[in-house]
């Protein structure tokens, strides 16, 4: 758990994503160069991800090489976050 | 002076024997998930298996990619048929190919310090041995140490140090930041991951390590054997405590490090009861923690300076059982990373690569200060042991390319979160491979620009050409397309690009 957010919290996040957009997040927390996983989809296609941070220690992997669709889902996840 | 440093370095092995014990709370009463008495038995009641059994153990290994069970794992290393062995030997090297196909990740390692406050009978740093020249390096050289090694075109460090508190946590993230630092050829030179071989440490100290950017945290327990661990590290060291050692991996993924490397030193004991050991540990940090071995290491013993055990030990493993020991290993944990070093020579590392090495280091100099000082020499007073292989990295990575191999500097896991029950996942899926795959192609490529010589290049534009051939059955187009824009992108300059 990151900032008091539980990561089945962010399990039933990736999944909206994943219905909202058809595509995958996982979340990591992020520690120096380091992101460890947390939460979100485990079975990645062999695609670039996107990286964005939503607070100091709580990154969002989006995986998808669009970057405009990435913003979306970031901001979509910010909104879902607070 | 040197009696001050005697007597602070005492002081400081006391204090850290004193502490919490740091291990009592995983075990289960006074148990540890090496059970030697089961392990012998386990080896004893699957003597004289049958073909037949061997084969069906093999088949399932290679579809489930699950950890072997003890009494299959010791069934395998019962075999005694040669031909049957030939098998085993092929089967590895499928494992291998589903999990991480035909990369070889390459790394140099990087000695920073040989003071040391353990006595290992079997080591040149132990402390009683007069002959070794003590040296720690400062941040400015190993900052000269790394000019030399990402100039080379080394993305990867492992870095070593010996336990003292000259080398305590704060020197060995101090090295750590250093080595990030250093940026050469207008920043196509850099190291992106640096692993660490120390000795084990608290949570509080790992989690300093995790803050800094450590790659993997590798502690080899060198012998499972408890009576033959007892007589090689002797019981007045740190490292005289067995326990405090064997659950140190507990507390790097308690403190956030998620990717550990075990591992033994060959030559201690018996290597059929040590691949068992490494098997229950696999298992038991898998059930623990959800993640398995980063890599496993198994470093045979190899002449030191002024160390005459190494001479006379008993279990000396032979090249031939070296070869069922890496098999066997590959079956049985199926996912992890398994690291062969320029200890061993060329004649060697070629007979046993095809068996699911997964790393392995070139242009290695292990000589404190080395890098820098002594490129074309190895010193036995500044170093652990002497190596087997001192070939350059150029050269190594041609060699691996003409028999098919491509090198990969790939660091893109542990910096987007693929790491923990993920990358456990995408390993025993298969996908992990494909990853692999691409992350190696572009590193390569970024190799073959930057640092390549003329004859390597040659060499590795061909094979990088089958590469991408094999790679557009494997991907979806989109995929293959990112690929090819990516590798051009490379070409104009742009750097660390990955999947």
């Amino acid at each position: 758990m990151v900032k008091g957010i539980s990561t089945s919290k962010l399990e039933e996040i990736a999944k909206v994503i994943a219905e909202e957009f058809g595509i995958s997040v996982w979340f990591a927390e992020v520690v120096g160069r380091r992101w460890s996983y947390l939460a979100g989809s485990v079975i990645s296609e062999p695609l670039p991800s996107v990286r964005f941070m939503l607070d100091e220690k709580l990154g969002l992997v989006v995986e998808t090489d669009d970057e405009k669709l990435a913003e979306t889902v970031f901001d979509y996840v910010r909104k879902l976050i607070r | 002076m040197w009696v001050e440093s005697v007597r602070v370095a005492k002081n400081w092995m006391e204090s850290r024997l004193k502490g919490e014990d740091g291990y009592s709370k995983y075990m289960d009463g006074e148990k540890t998930f090496i059970d030697e008495e089961k392990i012998f038995k386990t080896l004893k009641e699957n003597r004289d298996p049958k073909p037949a059994r061997i084969r069906s153990i093999i088949d399932e290994a290679i579809e489930s990619k699950e950890c072997l069970s003890l009494e299959d794992c010791a069934a395998l290393l019962n075999v005694k048929n040669e031909e049957l062995w030939k098998e085993i030997f092929q089967a590895a090297g499928e494992v291998k190919k589903q999990v991480y196909d035909n990369r070889i990740v390459t790394f140099a390692p990087l000695y920073c310090s040989n003071y040391c406050v353990n006595n290992c009978l079997y080591c040149a740093f132990r402390r009683e041995n007069s002959v070794e020249i003590r040296r720690r390096l400062t941040l400015d050289e190993i900052r000269r140490e790394v000019e030399v090694l990402a100039g080379m075109g080394h993305k990867r460090l492992i870095t070593s140090y010996g336990e003292h508190p000259l080398s305590d946590v704060n020197y060995i993230a101090d090295t750590l930041r250093a080595i990030y630092s250093v940026k050469v050829k207008g920043g196509r030179g850099e190291i992106r991951r640096v692993n660490v071989n120390a000795a084990p440490m608290t949570v509080e100290e790992l989690e300093i390590l995790r803050d800094v950017g450590i790659g993997t945290f590798q502690v080899f327990q060198e012998t499972y054997h408890r009576k033959t661990y007892s007589e090689v590290h002797p019981p007045d060291t740190i490292k005289g405590n067995y326990f405090w050692r064997l659950y140190c991996m507990h507390r790097a993924l308690e403190a956030g490090v998620d990717d550990v490397g075990i591992g033994v030193l060959l030559g201690l004991f018996d290597w059929r009861f040590e691949v068992l050991s490494l098997l229950s540990h696999s298992i038991e940090l898998e059930e623990k923690f959800g993640v398995g071995p980063h890599t496993i290491s198994f470093p045979r013993l190899r002449p030191a300076a002024n160390t005459p055990f190494v001479q006379n030990s008993a279990y000396k493993v032979s090249d031939e059982d070296f070869m069922k020991f890496i098999a066997v290993v590959r079956i049985a944990v199926p996912y992890t990373g398994m690291i062969l070093t320029a200890r061993e020579p060329e004649h060697i590392r070629r007979r046993v690569l095809p068996l699911g090495i997964t790393q392995t280091d070139f242009g290695s100099k292990i000589g404190i200060g080395s890098y820098r000082e002594s490129y074309n020499k190895q010193e036995a007073k500044i170093q652990q042991f002497l190596l087997g292989d001192t070939r350059e990295l150029d050269e190594g990575i041609r060699w691996l390319a003409e028999m098919g191999y491509i090198v990969s500097f790939c660091t893109a896991g542990y910096r987007c979160g693929r790491t923990g029950v993920k990358i456990m996942k995408l390993l025993k899926t298969g996908r992990e491979k494909i990853f692999c795959k691409l992350n190696a192609i572009l590193t390569f490529k970024e190799y073959l620009e930057d640092f390549a010589s003329e004859e390597t290049k040659r060499v590795g534009e061909e094979l990088l050409e089958k590469e991408l051939k094999e790679v557009k059955d494997l991907v979806s187009e989109r995929t293959y397309e990112k690929l090819i824009e990516y590798l051009s992108r490379i070409e104009d300059g742009e750097r660390d690009l990955y999947f």
